[in-house]
C-alpha cells in the first residue's frame, strides 16, 4: 500500500512538472543557428559581484527612476540621436547634463568612505547629500555590496580597496543593464520598422484604429532577424473574419521583414535589445 | 517518505522556471501611406497571339492598379527575374532587391473551344508565400474585362475590399456650341476605354443618369420641349427604353432601391416637389414627403431602410434622412451654404453631398447621422457625385471657369478617393458631366 502511494504522488509530480515544462518546448522557435559569438572571460571574482547584485538587491529603487537612472550610457549616446531624444522621453535631456558632470565627483569619495563599511551601514543611505536620486541609490547599491562582500569573505582580504571600488563600479554599470533598452534606442527601432510600413492598402478601411497587430520576433546580433516575425495574436485575427485585419497583419509583417538588417543597436548590449514585441496601428 | 516526496516537488519546480530573456516592447501608430509598390511582368504565353494578349493584359491591369492610388507598379524595365511560369515559385530575393512588396505573375493559355483562360497569381515577396490565386475563362475579345476581373482579385487581395475596375460609366455626353447644346447618354468602362453612345438617335435630352444595382438598366430623366420632363428606363442590353409613368407633373431625380426593384424619384405638383416611391413591377406610386418645400434628389441605403434627401424647408437647402417608408424625417446637415445631390455610398458608411458655399462648389462626405463632415475638393463649380460600387472612390463632373475670350466652360469627369486623396481627371471623349458609375459586372 505504501508502493502505491508512493508510486501515485511520484506520477501526479511528474504530470504537474511536465505541464510546467511543456510550454517551455512549445515556444522554441525554427532558429537557424546563430554564428559564432565571441566569449567574453569573466573574473570568478566579477562573475560573483554580477550575480550577487541582484539578490542584494534594490531592485524596487531602481524601478522608480525614470529614465536618469543609467547615466552612463545615457549620457555617451546622446550628442547622437537628438531628433529621436526631442520626440520621447523629454524630463530625460534635462536631467542628464546635470549628472555628467557630478558623476565623476561622488566616484571619487568612494575610497575613502569604503574602508568604513561597518560605521557607514546603520545610517539610512538618504542622508547622503547628493543632487540627484539616482547617483545616492547606486552608492547604497555598492556600500551594500561591499558590506557582502565583508560579510561573506573576511578570510581573503586580498581584494584592496582600489581593487573593490573598481569591481564595484563595474558592477554599477550592470545593474541596470539587464533591465531594458534605451528609449533613443527604442525610438530608432520603431522609426525603422515604421519607414517600411506600408498602409496604402488599409486607406479608406473602416476603423483602421482597431487593426492592432502584435508581432514577436528576435533579432540576431546583426541585426537580421532569426525566423519570420510570429504574430501573437493571430488566432484573434482569424476568428474575428476581418479581412481588413487580415490586411493588416500582412503589412506589419512585411514591415519588419523589410526594413531588416536592425544593425544600428549596440552589439554589446545584444541581450537588451535580442527579443523584440512589436504592437502595430495602421492608425492612432 | 515525506521527506522525498518533498524533495521531489522541489526538484520539480525548480526545473521548470525557465529564464527569460526580457521582450523588448515598441508601438507603432502609424504607417506611411505611399503607394504600396507592386512588380506585374507580362502575362506569359505560348505563342506570339497569347503572348501579345498577354501584354495587353498586364497594360490594362497595371493601367487600374497604378490609377487606384494605392499601388505603384514598378517599371518593367527594372525587373531582374523573368518569371517562368504561373505555377512555378519566384525567387523572391530578385524582387526585393527592386523593392516590389507584391509580385503579380500570370499567364494566357489558348483553350480548344476558342477561348482562353487568364490565370494569375499574386504573391508575398518578404513573407515568400503565395497571397491569392485565381484564373478566368472567356472569349478571346472579351480580354479586357478579364484584365479588370484580375485588378478587381489582387485589390481585394490586398485591400480586404471588393474592387471596382470590372465597371462601366454611364454620362452625359455634350457637345455643340454652348447656346445649343446636344447631350446624350454615353457609357464607357471605367477606364476610358469602349466609350459607345447609348441615346443617339433620340430628340429629347438626357439628365442625371442612374444605374440599377442589380441588372443592366439606367433611370434618368428626359427634358422636352413642349411638356414636363420625365422619368425613364433604358435596358442597355436591348437599347429599349420606357417611361416609367404618365404623370402630371414633372419627375426628376431618378434612383434605384438597392435591391433594383424601385425608384425612388421627386415629383413635382402645383410647384411643389415631393419625394415619392415607385414599385418597378406594379407601377404604384407611394408619397413619402408631404410638405410645402421643394423635396428632392432622394437616394436610399444600402439596406434599403433608410432615405436621404435635399428640402429646403429649413430656408436653406439642407440634407435630411428619413425611413423609407417617409417617418422619422430629420436633418443632417446644418453648415452654411446649400447642400445638395446627397448620395448613400454602397457601404452604408458615408453619404456623399455637393455643397455651395461663398460662390465656390465643394465634393464632401458625411456619416448618416449628421457627424463627422469633411470636404473632399473645391473648385468653381463641381457637382454630382457618384460612388464606386465598393464605396471608396467618388466620382464627379466639373465645369472649367468660363473666360471672356470664349474658352474655358468645359465640363469634364474627375475622381478622387474618400479620404480626398487621389485626385484625378477621368478622360471622356468630349465633354462629359452627370456621371454614373455601374455596379461590379457579373
Amino acid at each position: 500500500m505504501r508502493f502505491g502511494v508512493i508510486a501515485s504522488v511520484l506520477l501526479h509530480l511528474a504530470i504537474v512538472g511536465a505541464g510546467f515544462l511543456a510550454p517551455n518546448f512549445i515556444n522554441l522557435p525554427d532558429v537557424a543557428p546563430e554564428p559564432y559569438v565571441p566569449l567574453d572571460l569573466i573574473r570568478e571574482a566579477e562573475l560573483d559581484l554580477k550575480t550577487s547584485v541582484p539578490a542584494a538587491s534594490p531592485e524596487p529603487i531602481v524601478e522608480e527612476e525614470p529614465e536618469p537612472d543609467l547615466p552612463e550610457p545615457a549620457v555617451e549616446e546622446q550628442p547622437a540621436p537628438a531628433e529621436e531624444q526631442a520626440a520621447e522621453a523629454l524630463p530625460e535631456p534635462e536631467p542628464e547634463p546635470a549628472p555628467a558632470e557630478p558623476e565623476p565627483a561622488p566616484v571619487k569619495p568612494e575610497p575613502e568612505v569604503k574602508p568604513e563599511p561597518p560605521k557607514e551601514t546603520p545610517k539610512p543611505p538618504v542622508k547622503k547629500p547628493e543632487p540627484k536620486n539616482d547617483e545616492l541609490d547606486l552608492d547604497a547599491l555598492s556600500q551594500l555590496i561591499d558590506k557582502e562582500r565583508a560579510k561573506e569573505t573576511p578570510q581573503t582580504p586580498s581584494q584592496t580597496p582600489s581593487q573593490t571600488t573598481e569591481q564595484a563600479d563595474r558592477a554599477r554599470a550592470a545593474v541596470g543593464a539587464g533591465d531594458r533598452l534605451t528609449a533613443s534606442d527604442k525610438a530608432k527601432m520603431a522609426a525603422a520598422i515604421a519607414r517600411c510600413y506600408n498602409t496604402s492598402s488599409l486607406i479608406g478601411a473602416p476603423n483602421p484604429e482597431t487593426l492592432l497587430v502584435v508581432l514577436q520576433f528576435e533579432l540576431n546580433r546583426d541585426g537580421t532577424l532569426m525566423s519570420q516575425p510570429r504574430v501573437a495574436n493571430s488566432m484573434q485575427i482569424n476568428f474575428s473574419n476581418n479581412r481588413f485585419w487580415k490586411v493588416a497583419e500582412q503589412a506589419s509583417v512585411r514591415a519588419v521583414v523589410a526594413c531588416q538588417p536592425y544593425n544600428f543597436l549596440d552589439p554589446g548590449r545584444y541581450e537588451d535589445w535580442k527579443e523584440f514585441e512589436v504592437g502595430m496601428r495602421p492608425m492612432e | 517518505m515525506i521527506r522525498i516526496l518533498v524533495v521531489l516537488a522541489a526538484l520539480m519546480i525548480g526545473v521548470a522556471a525557465p529564464a527569460h530573456a526580457q521582450r523588448v516592447r515598441i508601438d507603432i501608430t502609424q504607417g506611411n501611406v505611399d503607394p504600396m509598390p507592386v512588380a506585374a511582368p507580362n502575362f506569359l504565353g505560348a505563342d506570339e497571339q497569347t503572348q501579345s494578349l498577354g501584354r495587353d493584359i498586364t497594360g490594362v491591369i497595371m493601367n487600374d492598379l497604378d490609377r487606384s492610388g494605392l499601388f505603384q507598379v514598378i517599371d518593367q524595365r527594372a525587373y531582374i527575374e523573368k518569371p517562368e511560369g504561373v505555377n512555378v515559385r519566384p525567387r523572391f530575393a530578385d524582387w526585393r532587391i527592386i523593392n516590389a512588396q507584391v509580385l503579380i505573375v500570370g499567364e494566357v493559355e489558348e483553350l480548344p473551344d476558342g477561348r482562353i483562360q487568364v490565370s494569375t497569381r499574386v504573391w508575398d515577396v518578404y513573407s515568400n508565400e503565395q497571397l491569392g490565386a485565381v484564373a478566368f475563362k472567356t472569349p478571346a475579345d472579351n480580354w479586357r474585362r478579364s484584365a479588370h476581373k484580375v485588378s478587381d482579385f489582387v485589390y481585394k487581395t490586398l485591400t480586404g475590399e471588393d474592387g471596382y475596375f470590372d465597371t462601366r460609366l454611364v454620362f452625359v455626353h455634350e457637345t455643340g456650341p454652348k447656346e445649343k447644346r446636344t447631350k446624350r447618354l454615353m457609357i464607357m468602362d471605367q477606364d476610358g476605354a469602349n466609350p459607345i453612345p447609348l441615346t443617339d438617335g433620340l430628340n429629347y435630352q438626357v439628365l442625371t443618369p442612374r444605374f440599377s444595382p442589380t441588372q443592366q438598366q439606367i433611370t434618368y430623366m428626359a427634358l422636352f420641349d413642349d411638356r414636363p420632363g420625365q422619368v425613364y428606363l433604358f435596358n442597355i442590353e436591348t437599347g429599349e427604353q420606357e417611361q416609367l409613368g404618365t404623370f402630371r407633373g414633372m419627375t426628376f431625380a431618378p434612383r434605384f432601391s438597392p435591391d433594383g426593384r424601385e425608384v425612388i424619384m421627386s415629383m413635382e405638383r402645383n410647384g411643389n416637389s415631393d419625394v415619392f416611391n415607385m414599385d418597378l413591377s406594379t407601377r404604384q406610386l407611394t408619397r413619402l414627403t408631404d410638405n410645402p418645400s421643394i423635396d428632392t434628389s432622394p437616394t436610399m441605403s444600402p439596406d434599403g431602410r433608410r432615405i436621404a434627401f435635399t428640402s429646403d424647408r429649413g430656408g436653406t437647402q439642407q440634407i435630411y434622412t428619413m425611413n423609407a417608408d417617409g417617418s422619422n424625417q430629420k436633418r443632417i446637415t446644418f453648415g452654411e451654404g446649400r447642400y445638395q445631390t446627397p448620395v448613400w455610398s454602397p457601404r452604408g458608411d458615408l453619404i456623399a453631398f455637393t455643397r455651395m458655399y461663398n460662390g465656390r462648389f465643394y465634393i464632401g462626405v458625411i456619416r448618416p447621422d449628421g457627424t463627422g463632415e469633411r470636404l473632399l475638393t473645391e473648385s468653381y463649380l463641381e457637382e454630382g457625385p457618384t460612388w464606386s460600387p465598393n464605396g471608396r472612390v467618388l466620382l464627379f463632373y466639373r465645369q472649367t471657369q468660363p473666360r471672356r475670350d470664349g474658352s474655358g466652360g468645359e465640363s469634364q469627369l474627375w475622381s478622387v478617393d474618400l479620404t480626398g486623396r487621389n485626385l484625378r481627371r477621368v478622360r471622356t471623349p468630349g465633354d462629359a458631366s452627370d456621371p454614373a458609375w455601374s455596379p461590379l459586372l457579373p
